[in-house]
């Protein structure tokens, strides 16, 4: 029997992104929740705040951000941290993310999500810093696996295993990109499952999903497709294993029509919604992502 | 023996000269060999390779995303520049911008903040000396965009104000910016704007995309009639949510630099005006006033107490 995460349950949500911003306003959606950049919208005034405020008075909201760089050898930004904890009084997000990697050093930032050494240096690094970040925000915050495309040498520990510990050692939730353990997978050729067994499962607060391309020798991780079925393949898997976890569908180029991207929503509630009526009460659990720190 | 694996700052710092390395990242391992940061340019002593893909051509999956991201940003932000100098041309400036500005703010936002006087003596601005102005217009209309909210003056404050103490003292939103340039290029501005609205219908006509790629539009350079070079006052600010800019004349433009240092008064900005409309009597100086506040109240260009 799997064990469970400590997790609200907001349901079925997607990525709020800007050519959807109009149709989110006017009418009810199919979606119980939006994720938004929060960088993006830590911004002074003017239309992104105003739209968020209008979504926000509809819907839940997760803070996900891309800019935290927990890993790299900079010292965290204080000024970002600030501008992000004043984003969150005024969501009052269900929970903040940002993702496992770093973006830049030297002072210079690459805005792009650069893979880890999977070594001791850098686990103590990243789990110091989590619980710096969670004390400025006064709440747990959860990390995204990011797609990769390379391993360094000095790796000593799989993808999985590094992201178990910093979890476990800092406090902080997991969310857990179904699509990006796929590319990974292929890119590096390991077994997708052997990952999902490696994550704790009351630590996974929330699942990604998304498409990305085939670029021949590798995958890459383009968030412009609709999701592939070797991704709903794992999600089925994940959603076995973790419960009803909250699912969130990306997609942030080539952006779709709103209807397909709700399509998109409600075939993962629906698949969801089949797999837990199959396994009865054993996966069903839920709790405030606070009780995980 | 392969050198040893270094720590994780020295790692980093080398992972970013890679993937920054202007020609890509075989030649910049070789450049950083020669310059004895490395002691040769084989990398797998930093990353696994593997038959599929080595460590240079893994680690230049990233350098294409860390170039292509920012010269898409760049390109979003300064739709009008990439299109008169075309898509070759401006993928050529980025790569010359990155290496002397490359973004040392968390948001993408800031990216774009040097390139106007990047341009100004860039070889590009040779041929056509006023993109450094176009970019300015730009980025002062991406400026205004998220700029910070403040409400309106409305016209019965201002009269409440004014019957009150006899005068009134005006500012300025916080959503507004004052170019002073060399170049008219505002009607440059509008050129490539309505071409960009016909490109993008013949784009909606193929695609079912709601968003597509803006700045693929124009691989060749966009036509446009050169700018007279005079000195031109644009006001750029965001009315509600909508950025909008227009050309001022001389004596407004007078006006709005003393509004744009900090409340005047309406008295102040009665003298303003006529020191800048030379030889003009105190009467028409009046009315010329009177017009402009009307217009800046109908613009929303005045801050309120939103009272």
């Amino acid at each position: 029997m799997p064990s469970h995460s400590t997790r609200p349950r907001l349901g079925h949500g997607v990525g709020l992104r800007r050519p959807h911003f109009q149709r989110v306003l006017s009418a009810p959606t199919g979606v119980d929740w939006f994720e938004v950049i929060s960088e993006n919208f830590m911004v002074d005034g003017g239309r992104p705040l105003d739209v968020l405020d209008r979504v926000r008075a509809d819907y839940p909201v997760v803070l996900h951000g891309v800019s935290l760089s927990i890993g790299s050898a900079d010292p965290l930004d204080r000024g970002y941290l600030d501008r992000l904890a004043a984003l969150a009084e005024r969501v009052e997000p269900a929970w903040i993310s940002d993702h496992l990697c770093w973006t830049g050093v030297g002072g210079r930032n690459a805005h792009d999500l650069l893979p880890l050494p999977y070594t001791d240096e850098a686990l103590a690094h990243v789990a110091s810093r989590v619980a710096q970040v969670q004390e400025r925000l006064g709440r747990p915050i959860a990390l995204e696996n990011v797609s990769s495309y390379l391993t360094y040498t000095a790796s000593r520990l799989s993808e999985w295993e590094f992201l178990a510990e910093v979890s476990r050692r800092a406090g902080c939730g997991i969310l857990l990109d179904v699509n990006n353990i796929y590319v990974s997978s292929v890119n590096h050729g390991f077994d997708p499952v052997r990952y999902l067994d490696g994550i704790p499962a009351d630590r996974v607060w929330q699942f990604h999903l998304a498409g990305h391309s085939d670029q021949g020798r590798y995958l890459l991780d383009t968030h412009d497709h609709p999701v592939p079925d070797p991704v709903w393949d794992l999600y089925r898997r994940a959603v076995e294993r973790f419960g009803p976890v909250p699912t969130l569908v990306e997609w942030d180029d080539r952006i779709p029509e709103w209807d397909v991207l709700e399509a998109e929503s409600a075939r993962a509630r629906r698949l969801q919604e089949e797999i837990l009526a199959a396994a009865g009460p054993a996966l069903e659990a839920g709790a405030d992502p606070g009780d995980a720190a | 023996m392969k050198a040893p694996a270094p720590g994780l700052r020295a790692t980093q710092d080398l992972f970013w000269d890679l993937i920054a390395a202007p020609e890509g990242v075989e030649p910049g391992a070789e450049a950083l060999a020669r310059e004895g940061r490395l002691a040769s340019p084989d990398l797998s002593f930093l990353i696994r390779g593997d038959g599929r893909m080595g460590p240079a051509e893994r680690l230049d999956v990233y350098a294409n995303m860390y170039f292509y991201r920012l010269r898409d940003c760049l390109a979003d932000d300064f739709t009008k520049v990439a299109a008169v100098v075309g898509g070759a041309a401006f993928h050529n400036l980025v790569t010359d911008y990155l290496l002397a500005h490359p973004s040392r703010h968390w948001s993408l936002r800031y990216l774009g903040e040097a390139m106007p006087g990047f341009l100004d003596t860039h070889p590009l601005s040779a041929e056509r000396p006023w993109l450094g102005d176009l970019a300015r217009l730009e980025w002062a209309r991406i400026d205004v965009f998220d700029a910070a909210d403040a409400p309106a003056l409305t016209r019965e404050e201002m009269t409440a104000g004014a019957a009150a103490s006899g005068d009134v003292s005006l500012r300025l939103i916080p959503a507004c910016r004052l170019l002073g340039l060399d170049w008219g290029v505002a009607p440059v501005w509008r050129q490539v704007e309505a071409a960009h609205a016909g490109e993008e219908g013949a784009h909606a006509t193929h695609s079912a995309a709601v968003e597509g790629s803006s700045h693929a539009c124009f691989p060749e350079p966009l036509e446009v009639a050169p700018p007279a070079r005079r000195a031109t006052g644009i006001l750029v600010w965001r009315r509600r949510l909508g950025v909008l800019h227009r050309t001022v004349e001389r004596d407004e433009r007078a006006c709005l630099e003393a509004l744009s240092g900090g409340a005047a008064s309406l008295a102040a900005l009665g003298q303003i005006l006529l020191q800048a409309r030379d030889g003009e009597d105190v009467e028409a100086a009046t009315r010329r006033l009177a017009g402009l506040v009307s217009e800046w109240l109908q613009a929303e260009l005045l801050q309120g107490s939103g009272g």
